[in-house]
């Protein structure tokens, strides 16, 4: 059965499925407690901006894995993954290195702190 | 191959010591429903799977497990930022400061120590993936007992999205299960 996404799936913003767990509205099974993150600072806001839409395009990724012939969740997959990107190099530029690639500077910035598991 | 991101899936900021709940939330690091079984139950599963589909959700479910397993390391790391040995020993981790001081060892909350005895492979797709939907709402009940044991914020809110993950996971195994179910016994798909 070729079901689209849009027969059968009601999705919610990255930032609430960040806060969920879930881009699905209709798998969402909420227990006891759903997140509100609030950021303190720009880099917290960057951070976690570079987290709902890498975890939006995530969660169309393991869709995809069963669905690949659907279009436009390829097509929502590729937006959040460029938006996920945007705000990755925004914070690169500011605040220190996420992902090696081929543009680094020295001196070398990929050791520095904060660790993920750090409090900044 | 794989390639390390240097952030975290969800946000880890607890402002609050609390060793006790480092000492129950280690277990979903190396317990027996944890994500260390979790990310190595998939990633050995993977190979056998009849089609591209299975191939491609176990690798994409067992990656997003490693993942899930430094949001706990993370969880478990700063709970346990100042506490004193003395603390630890009044909260019962006495031992576990004499074995591994501060550092995140796999474990449960009983000090267990990790083994690969946790899951299967048996390279039969259905009964695989059916140990995998098991594994996801396994998970899930342990998140909720975790829930249940405290009211800080700062640590319900990585618990939920970690909790949540096993239900879309489930979904997906769950998919996968009855796509093979019907590949592979056809007409008698009902069966199973």
């Amino acid at each position: 059965m070729n079901t689209n996404m849009n027969d059968i799936l009601k999705l919610v913003s990255p930032k609430e499925a960040l806060n969920r767990g879930n881009l699905f509205e209709n798998y969402f099974w909420p227990y006891k407690y759903v997140a509100n993150l609030k950021p303190s600072n720009e880099r917290e806001d960057l951070m976690q901006k570079i987290q709902q839409f890498g975890f939006a395009a995530h969660e169309l990724n393991l869709y995809l894995d069963l669905h690949p012939d659907d279009k436009q969740a390829v097509g929502l997959y590729n937006q959040y993954s460029e938006t996920a990107n945007k705000y990755l190099n925004e914070y690169e530029q500011k605040y220190g290195c996420i992902e090696l690639d081929s543009n680094e500077k020295y001196p070398w910035m990929w050791i520095n702190s904060p660790w993920p598991w750090e409090k900044l | 191959m794989w390639k390390y991101e240097k952030k975290l899936q969800f946000p880890v900021n607890i402002k609050k010591k609390n060793i006790q709940m480092a000492k129950y939330i280690i277990t979903q690091n190396g317990g027996p429903n944890g994500e260390l079984a979790a990310t190595l139950r998939y990633l050995n599963q993977r190979y056998t799977m009849p089609d591209d589909k299975g191939k491609a959700v176990l690798s994409d479910i067992a990656t997003e497990e490693m993942a899930h397993m430094e949001i706990i390391s993370a969880m478990v790391y700063q709970l346990l930022d100042g506490a004193t040995p003395e603390e630890l020993k009044a909260a019962g981790l006495g031992s576990q400061y004499t074995e591994h001081g501060y550092g995140i060892y796999p474990q449960d909350s009983n000090g267990v120590p990790f083994t690969a005895a946790y899951f299967a492979v048996t390279s039969d797709p259905l009964a695989d993936i059916a140990e995998d939907m098991a594994a996801e709402q396994k998970a899930r009940a342990v998140y909720e007992n975790l829930m249940n044991l405290t009211d800080d914020e700062d640590i319900l809110a990585p618990l939920s999205f970690l909790r949540q993950r096993e239900v879309i996971h489930y979904e997906r195994f769950k998919e996968l299960y009855e796509y093979y179910a019907k590949m592979l016994l056809g007409d008698k798909s009902y069966l199973i």
